[in-house]
């Protein structure tokens, strides 16, 4: 019984390596730069974060399902430019905008999960089509130029600080949070997902039916990216073509560094969380340092690498 | 007797605290056959593996023609001439018979490609000398599992082996097969090869070999020519027990009973042609034949996992449409696949998420997984099937493969089921679980439930099935009554031969 | 055996070359002018290109990985050369190449010993590639020697002479498959556990296909930059997403084992015209992104249904 308890342990130790690297980082950071490491500016990393880390939580549900979304960024800002486009040329007012925005991308998460489900596409493809054309329908739609956001009661609570003084996006993140959360570790619908992912062969012996499990899974992840374009405008107050793109990658980044195993069949969402926020303080760190763009890219895939050969190197010893 | 060409003196495997294997000592001699027979578990492949240079010796040493060796990777026991047919297949389905025979040693050109022509004349070349017509450009994905078998053999041979190792090459193989095989096998003893014959089938192992060596429990237990020795002796050894006896008793099925299952002209997309057949409640049918005659092609037609095209089926007279799984659920048939590492469990999960993996129903009444009910259904699985796991939340990889199927079977207890399909649901158990599913089935079948049980161990066929229907060429060769259920009658059927109403032993 | 042999003769040239001659027809219908001197000229650079790109893609896929680096190691290339052309004049080339191929070995290093899918080695190193494409060259520029363009776009023996580097490279391609070591990339792709229980040098295999992937990748690099005379380390994105797009028409499987490097040219030069038959359709390019989406959705599609009833 005792070694079981140990084990249990053991897997869950890989969820709390990030938090872990993230305390190292922040009294690293906090002592070398002046300014940082106040509540202040946690609060103000962890509300940046919270963008990021919704849109991961659907990367994590998807790659724990055994596979891996690639249209996240596309569809961040699909639904972005959707909901700015009906309120603008439509007169759609907010919440029926947002709503259209939402479907807009809902239909690609379904359309990626049949790709992936049925006609047994590989997911890296399937979602690079999706966000191929998601691309190409947010151009069409907004001749090139986006509008921009002006539903002000919704952006006042993105922006400020409402109930127990957090604002709309750190409520949003922790209700995801808790959800999520809940969902892989409670229900049999987040089983499934792990046993989809762990084994796909056994799953219709067991009775499942894999290609329901896996439109669901896109559909959920394509759903979180369009709540967070949503997010994204209402914080921002503008759309623009290709706002989604950064958030693509970093989503990979944040479930690899949060120790959820890129070939899926186990993960936490948990560890995703802190994956988020590691990431943005440290991409908030580069930024002040003034490192290109293109170095933070570089730097973000060195770690990604360097992560995921970590993590295979430490499964290998444990068994 | 000339000195040994591969000879063991006290080898010894250990993982940890387990003793795969211990105080194995063997003599392979040039121009002789042994047979290395045992149990599953019994320690066999481990000592093939450290023969062939796959695993380590944790003790012990190996003699190469009398000089002391050591194999520490299987280039270097392929370098001795010491090669080996897995029980694993190891062709490329995409490539063709001659380049998988050459595989890894092709001929080369001067300049350093593979030279085609060369390659296929070898391959003809061999293909002929062993009997055998196969097209050696034919791309191995096309090929029966028979001729892949085959394929196997030429593969190992084309190495020209000192001493060739056969672990259980033939049970793909049809009766021809057999012949062939056993034709190449006096071949290479004239030639001055030794061979080592890995094998659970006696038929076999008596026919073949000139001398056997018993393992069990990681040991040689028994060893002797095959002369001195009888079948039954020989099975006694290895389980240490009469396989034949410890079979629950058999249930006499009223022929007026109403029928649970009924099959009628059945067709199906994979092959299967006009199968018919009744399962009354209560009953254990089995289902024999060689493989691949399409015993798999029915169960997953019953399971909802196949593709019907044409006749019915109905349980408990309600017509099924069975377009996957969860209709087969829902009616109340469920299925225990043959492979329980990629099919019939969740193998990275833990036990306990593998034994509450078919009842979401029951403990996640709205989807919310109840902690409380979830325990108590493990709790009551563990039980009744008696499974041994120290810790639940470990993968079930960790378990024995005995274990392993008490837990892939166990997940349908609670879902009520009606009819119980399972296809060679002892392979790679231990003895002493055999006997305990044997019986958990036979108490099962006594609930009312009907049971179809398709199996390649004739023994187990004969010993636990109340009727047997015997597969061939997809469709349905024979179905014999209580009373004509023998080795003989089910291997005549096999084959397509009929003995009549025989009641012979 | 004759009957098989002329099967396996047909099975060569690849049944995807019809429909390039078809939409390449319709390409010459559409827009005679392609059939200048000039028009081939640019035709054949474009192809050529692809068609490089294609082959890189496909080397992997034999080998049942992926590679979502090509477009960024096509950009590093032309980085590369063109910031280095200046002070290294020919010597740039070579050491274009030495780097591609250091990338590519890397990456089939870890695919082969860490046992982590091609896929998401190669987005990471992509972004690593991307990244310090971007930071070598912030902005398209740099210097190209007329040397390079001269050849790039020459045409001495009436056919340009990029035509003749790819004839070239499908010749050494013809050379590397015939030897173990292609044998080995087959099966590797076809069955990499009976590659292993075989003795095949699996890791090798993986290794050399990710460096062969790269430094195909870079020669479509080096043949843009001597079009195009500058380096740009945003070039290279889209063809990413066009070298798998032309792998799946070009034939090859992702199940691996499958595909020829015939098959690659002509789902190159299937996906370059259709390229073209659209733009001269009249679609505005803002339709672009949406046709690129579905012909590669309608490629992968084609090539996964294909492939499972060749399979039953």
């Amino acid at each position: 019984m005792k070694a079981g308890k140990l084990s249990l342990r053991g897997e869950s130790l890989r969820y709390l390596v990030p938090y872990l690297l993230f305390v190292i980082c922040w009294f690293v950071v906090a002592t070398a730069v002046r300014g940082y490491g106040t509540l202040d500016h946690f609060l103000y990393i962890v509300q940046f974060a919270g963008f990021l880390g919704i849109v991961s939580a659907g990367q994590t549900l998807v790659i724990v399902a055994g596979g891996i979304d690639l249209s996240v960024g596309a569809l961040i800002t699909l639904s972005a430019v959707v909901t700015t486009q009906t309120m603008y040329a439509n007169h759609l007012a907010f919440p029926a905008a947002a709503l259209c925005g939402l479907l807009a991308s809902l239909a690609f998460g379904v359309l990626s999960g049949v790709g992936v489900g049925s006609i047994k596409i590989p997911p890296l493809i399937m979602t690079l089509v999706s966000a191929t054309i998601a691309k190409g329908a947010a151009l069409l739609m907004t001749d090139g130029s986006p509008h921009e956001m002006r539903a002000q009661g919704f952006q006042d609570w993105v922006v400020k600080p409402g109930a127990f003084g957090i604002n709309g996006i750190l409520q949003t993140w922790i209700a995801v949070s808790v959800l999520v959360v809940f969902l892989m570790g409670s229900t049999s619908f987040g089983k499934k997902l792990q046993f989809l992912g762990s084994s796909p062969k056994a799953t219709v012996y067991a009775g499942y039916n894999p290609k329901t499990l896996t439109v669901s899974v896109y559909a959920i992840s394509a759903l979180l990216s369009g709540a967070t374009g949503i997010l994204l405008i209402g914080f921002t107050g503008n759309s623009y073509l290709g706002m989604g793109d950064t958030y693509q990658l970093s989503t990979l980044a944040a479930v690899v560094m949060g120790g959820t195993s890129i070939l899926g069949g186990s993960g936490s969402y948990a560890g995703t969380i802190a994956g988020a926020l590691l990431l943005t303080l440290i991409t908030s760190v580069l930024t002040l340092f003034s490192v290109s763009g293109g170095a933070q890219v570089a730097i973000e895939g060195a770690i990604i690498l360097l992560l995921m050969i970590a993590y295979a190197s430490a499964t290998r010893v444990r068994d | 007797m000339s000195p040994a060409l591969l000879e063991t003196l006290g080898l010894e495997k250990s993982y940890g605290a387990t003793r795969a294997a211990q105080d194995v000592s063997l003599a392979f001699q040039a121009g002789r056959v042994h047979a290395l027979v045992g149990e599953n578990g019994a320690g066999k492949s481990t000592v093939i593996k450290m023969i062939t240079g796959l695993v380590r010796p944790s003790g012990g040493r190996i003699l190469w023609r009398g000089e002391p060796v050591s194999l520490h990777a299987p280039r270097a026991a392929r370098s001795l001439g010491i090669v080996a047919v897995q029980q694993e297949m190891t062709l490329v389905d995409t490539l063709s018979v001659a380049r998988n025979i050459w595989l890894g040693h092709e001929p080369l050109s001067a300049i350093g490609t593979v030279d085609r022509r060369r390659l296929a004349l070898d391959s003809e070349r061999l293909i002929a000398s062993m009997g055998l017509s196969l097209d050696p450009e034919r791309l191995v994905e096309g090929l029966s599992i028979a001729e892949k078998q085959m394929v196997e053999i030429l593969k190992a041979l084309s190495l020209e082996p000192s001493l060739l190792v056969l672990d259980e090459a033939t049970s793909t193989l049809g009766d021809r097969e057999v012949e062939l095989l056993h034709a190449i096998v006096r071949k290479l003893q004239a030639e001055g090869r030794a061979i080592a014959f890995v094998s659970h089938r006696m038929k076999e192992v008596f026919r073949f070999c000139d001398d056997c060596s018993v393992m069990k429990d990681g040991r040689v237990v028994f060893q002797d020519e095959i002369a001195q020795l009888d079948e039954r002796r020989v099975i006694e050894k290895m389980i240490g027990r009469d396989m034949s006896q410890g079979f629950p008793a058999k249930q006499a099925i009223p022929d007026a009973a109403e029928d649970l299952l009924r099959v009628d002209h059945l067709s199906t997309r994979s092959g299967l042609r006009d199968v018919s057949f009744r399962l009354r409640p209560g009953e254990i049918l089995g289902i024999g034949g060689l493989q691949g005659h399409g015993q798999v092609e029915l169960l997953e037609c019953l399971f909802g996992l196949g593709s019907a095209t044409k006749g019915t089926i109905e349980v408990e007279g309600r017509r099924l449409s069975l377009r996957r799984s969860s209709d087969a659920l829902r009616a109340g048939i469920v299925l225990v696949p043959e492979d329980r590492k990629t099919q019939g469990l969740f193998i990275d999960r833990t036990v306990e998420e593998n034994l509450i993996a078919c009842s979401f129903g029951d403990c996640a009444p709205f989807g919310f997984i109840s902690r409380r009910k979830a325990g108590a259904l493990v709790a009551r699985i563990v039980e009744r099937m008696k499974v041994k796991a120290p810790d639940i939340k470990e993968p079930v990889r960790r378990l024995s493969g005995g274990n392993q199927q008490k837990v892939a079977l166990g997940r349908w207890l609670p879902s009520g089921f009606k009819v119980l399909l399972l296809r060679e649901p002892t392979r790679g158990i231990d003895v002493g679980t055999k006997f305990e599913i044997y019986g958990l089935l036979r108490e099962l079948a006594a609930t009312g439930v009907g049971i179809i049980i398709s199996t390649s161990e004739i023994i187990e066929l004969v010993g636990l099935s109340d009727r047997v229907l015997v597969m061939l060429e997809k469709g349905i060769s024979a179905e014999l009554a209580p009373g004509a259920i023998s080795e003989r009658t089910i291997l005549a059927a096999s084959f397509g031969h009929s003995l009549g109403e025989s009641h012979e032993r | 055996m004759n009957a098989s042999r002329v099967r396996r003769l047909s099975s060569r040239i690849p049944v995807v070359f019809l429909p390039a001659a078809f939409f390449l027809a319709i390409n010459i219908a559409l827009n005679p002018r392609i059939l200048s001197l000039r028009g081939i000229n640019n035709l054949a650079l474009q192809t050529v290109s692809l068609g490089l790109v294609v082959m890189a893609q496909t080397l992997v896929v034999i080998v049942r990985e992926m590679d979502m680096s090509v477009g960024a190691v096509v950009s590093m290339t032309t980085v590369l050369v063109a910031s280095t052309m200046g002070s290294l004049h020919f010597l740039s080339i070579p050491l274009a190449l030495l780097v591609a191929g250091l990338f590519g070995a890397l990456s089939g290093a870890i695919v082969a010993y860490a046992k982590i899918p091609g896929i998401v080695v190669t987005l990471a190193t992509s972004m690593i590639i991307g990244g310090l494409a971007l930071v070598i060259m912030p902005q398209a520029g740099g210097t190209i020697d007329d040397a390079l363009s001269d050849f790039v776009n020459g045409q001495p023996f009436l056919v340009p002479n990029c035509f003749l580097l790819l004839l070239a490279v499908l010749l050494v391609w013809r050379y590397v498959k015939g030897t173990r070591l292609g044998t080995a990339i087959y099966a590797t792709g076809g069955n990499p556990f009976s590659a292993y229980a075989s003795g095949l040098p699996v890791a090798g295999a993986k290794i050399a296909a990710y460096t062969g992937s790269a430094l195909l990748a870079a020669v479509a690099g080096l043949v843009i930059c001597g079009k195009t005379m500058t380096g740009d380390a945003t070039i290279g994105d889209p063809y990413t997403l066009s070298s798998i797009a032309g792998t799946v028409l070009g034939g090859a499987s992702f199940t691996g084992g499958v595909g020829t490097m015939a098959g690659a040219v002509a789902g190159a030069l299937i996906i370059g015209i259709l390229v073209h038959v659209l733009f001269f359709l009249g679609l505005s390019s803002h339709y672009q992104y949406i046709a690129e989406g579905l012909i590669l959705l309608a490629a992968v599609t084609i090539g996964v249904l294909a492939e499972r009833r060749g399979k039953k």
